[in-house]
């Protein structure tokens, strides 16, 4: 009820200006109007398409869509291969992603610190940017020659430092070939979250700081109990990008080893899995399509609950 | 008087009438004997300016533009885009499926060759005016394009067969042989191929491995199989699999192999140097594989002239490109000019044979020219009419249409098994899970 009313009452105050000060509402809402009609061009055909397929049973070249009401996703629920496709998804993800933020916290903090000043700031910046920057597809066929069995790089360093007796192939390990996935997806989101946080920190009123400073507290103090809860905001905001992102992940798995995520199927994500049931073999777009709407209701449920949990503990930082 | 003449006429018409029936059944077996010859139709004048092509490799592309385009005098563009063979049918069949932005004319090759030709996208060749009864092609290029209501949808130039290239300096050092006749003798089955491969591995002190990779072996045994992968909707696991499956792991225990993949460095770089032995690749492996990665790339050497042919321990073919018209084209007259410049113009065949070394599958032109040659990467072997006489055992008939698709799922779990890291038993399942994911319509 209360979300009813506070729909309702959006627009009140739109056009009272209060005290002489001009409104400037209205030019917001035309800002962003060219890409709400965007949106419904170019992207909302498309997903209700999707979902329409998804109760169907449409595959290869076939033009009429069969409904088939929801067998498809009942069916989805119990298939093997998407479940795993789902945990292998989730499980890299997980991998990458907590170094990924624990790492940029720590560099973004000692890079915001007034009291290091550090040299060369912005070229280091630069430089944690720059993997974001190269291709998947590059990147894909460096790591895949740099791991080469038996005479790649890697395993000639190994060697050499007497760390393994024998060539290891990498990519018949699943654990191997998992890892290395989640580090590249590391190395190449953490300059981003770097520089997001940075930014997020800088934000926060210095005269906290001095006056935490100033009573004494130590760094790891002010840190816990002044920049980390600050910084829920933008923690939210990486955590759900990372999420989001992370769900789709499909270039790098995709391209790292066979296509159809080897070793046995230990990096086929969920969009890895989408693809292969698209546009190989008996090209079932209705498999394609129901594992889409799936992936989209579990984000949104678990950005729903982030969010929440997020400003259930926004409201207690303010007092 | 007028009454009997009335009565004569009105016979006389009776005779004519029943005169004219018995004809009619004479006409109409006359039209029906005539129906039966095929009814070959001149291809419609072209409503653009472009012919676009399309191809997995740029073989057909360099074809096209340096025989082609160099001695045709055109009216039009001949457009020729490659796509890689990994992304040729996942671009391909939407493109056909609306009809937007889709090739005039399209390779296709033997992995999916079927897929196309028993599909309503490819067009009957009798339509542009290719007439069947005269093209002078292999049976089994021609069956491979056939459809099942026996409309000849595509054609090409080439035959595959395949065969094992050795080095026979290496040979003459662990084998004590060197002659094509003599190393047949000593791998003219798995057997002796695999106590071959342990002396070469002893002799060298396992410098020198027999074969590259496990993947050499791959084609060799599908073209032994007696049952297709799908036949009737059923999916079928040919026992000739399962002896793969065995012979690899055999060979993989007593490290016969350099434990590469195909088309990887490691499975390239045994070619300029000493760490295979040989290699099982067909006709077009020749001059697209073995001769620009003879020279090795850092020191210079080269294995140039070191090699020789032979049939190997089995007979097998391997792919092989043949030519399709799209259905709906408003090129036809353009394509019906260029698949018969490619597959049946004597002059252009017989310079390409010359120059490439490619076997080609019009049998008067290879029997004209296969005993003139003398191939001096092969230290003077006459290739060509070996290469020959194995395409007249070439048997095509398990091929289908979802064949690479199919061997893509079956290579990782080869991988798997003759790698110890699973039982046989879950290997195969594994295999059929996934058959079963990427076809659900199949039957199991």
């Amino acid at each position: 009820m209360k979300l009813l009313s506070r729909f309702k009452n959006r627009n009140k105050n739109k056009n009272v200006s209060s005290g002489g000060i001009a409104d400037y509402g209205k030019y917001g809402q035309m800002f962003v109007a060219p890409f709400i009609v965007a949106f419904l061009l170019f992207q909302l055909y498309p997903i209700v398409y999707t979902i329409t397929l998804s109760f169907t049973d449409l595959a290869g070249w076939e033009t009429e869509l069969n409904f088939v009401g929801f067998k498809n996703y009942i069916n989805i629920l119990q298939n093997e291969h998407f479940i795993r496709a789902f945990k292998n998804t989730w499980l890299i993800w997980t991998i990458n992603f907590i170094p990924q933020l624990g790492i940029s916290l720590m560099l973004a903090k000692w890079f915001t610190d007034h009291a290091n000043r550090l040299k060369g700031e912005g070229i280091f910046k630069a430089v944690f940017y720059l993997p974001n920057i190269i291709t998947a597809a590059s990147l894909a066929i460096l790591f895949r020659t740099l791991f080469g069995y038996p005479v790649g790089p890697i395993n000639q360093l190994l060697l050499y430092f007497d760390v393994i007796q024998e060539p290891f192939e990498f990519f018949r390990s699943k654990t191997g070939t998992r890892l290395i996935v989640a580090f590249i997806q590391f190395w190449r989101w953490y300059g981003s979250t770097f520089i997001i946080l940075c930014a997020g920190i800088m934000g926060i009123n210095p005269s906290l700081f001095e006056a935490a400073k100033i009573d004494g507290a130590s760094d790891w103090k002010i840190f816990t109990n002044i920049t980390l809860p600050l910084l829920k905001p933008i923690t939210l905001y990486i955590l759900i990008t990372s999420l989001v992102g992370g769900m789709q992940m499909f270039d790098i798995p995709y391209l790292l080893t066979d296509g159809f995520g080897a070793p046995d199927n230990a990096i086929t994500t969920s969009m890895v899995y989408i693809y292969n049931q698209a546009f190989t073999g008996n090209r079932n777009f209705y498999m394609s399509a129901t594992a889409s709407v799936v992936i989209l209701l579990v984000i949104m449920a678990i950005s729903g609950v982030i969010y929440k949990v997020m400003n259930r503990s926004k409201s207690k930082v303010g007092r | 008087m007028k009454k009997v003449l009335s009565f004569m006429l009105v016979f006389v018409l009776l005779f004519s009438v029943v005169g004219c029936s018995n004809t009619e059944p004479a006409e109409e077996q006359a039209e029906e004997n005539a129906s039966e010859e095929v009814t070959v139709k001149e291809a419609s004048a072209n409503e653009g300016d472009t012919l676009v092509v399309w191809t997995f490799t740029d073989e057909l592309k360099g074809i096209i533009e340096n025989y082609y385009v160099a001695n045709n005098d055109l009216d039009y563009e001949v457009d020729v885009v490659v796509v890689p063979n990994e992304n040729y049918q996942a671009k391909l069949d939407p493109a056909l499926g609306s009809g937007k932005s889709a090739p005039d004319v399209f390779a296709v090759e033997a992995g999916y060759a079927k897929k196309y030709v028993d599909s309503e996208f490819t067009k009957d060749l009798t339509e542009i005016g290719i007439n069947p009864d005269e093209i002078d092609t292999m049976e089994y290029v021609m069956e491979v394009a056939t459809s099942p209501e026996g409309e000849l949808k595509g054609l090409s130039w080439q035959a595959t067969p395949g065969a094992y290239f050795y080095r026979r300096s290496l040979a003459q050092e662990y084998l004590g042989v060197s002659e094509p006749a003599e190393v047949q003798a000593l791998i003219s089955d798995f057997d002796k191929f695999y106590e071959t491969g342990k002396e070469i591995k002893e002799k060298s002190n396992g410098e020198t491995k027999i074969v590259s990779s496990l993947g050499d072996f791959t084609r060799v045994f599908l073209s032994a199989r007696e049952d297709a992968w799908v036949e009737e909707g059923k999916f079928i696991i040919d026992p000739k699999v399962e002896e793969l499956m065995e012979i690899g792991k055999k060979f993989n225990e007593d490290e016969l192999t350099l434990d590469a993949q195909q088309w990887t460095e490691t499975w390239f770089s045994g070619m300029s140097s000493d760490s295979t032995f040989g290699y099982f690749l067909p006709t077009w492996g020749l001059h697209f594989v073995l001769k620009p990665n003879s020279e090795n790339a850092d020191t210079g050497e080269t294995t140039f002239g070191d090699w020789g042919m032979v049939q190997g321990p089995s007979p097998y073919f391997w792919g092989g490109t043949w030519l399709t018209v799209r259905e709906g084209t408003e090129m036809e007259s353009a394509a019906y000019d260029l698949i018969h410049y490619l597959t049946m113009n004597e002059e252009f065949l017989t310079q390409y044979a010359k120059d490439s070394g490619d076997l080609l599958s019009n049998t008067a032109v290879v029997n004209e020219i296969k005993d003139d040659f003398s191939e001096p990467f092969l230290d003077g072997q006459n290739h060509y009419a070996l290469f020959a006489e194995m395409a007249k055992n070439i048997d095509a008939s398990t091929m289908t249409g979802s064949d690479l698709d199919i061997e893509d799922l079956f290579e990782e779990q080869l991988v798997a098994y003759t790698k110890g890291e699973k039982s046989k038993e879950e290997a195969l399942e594994d295999f059929r899970s996934n058959v079963k994911n990427s076809f659900p319509n199949l039957e199991q």
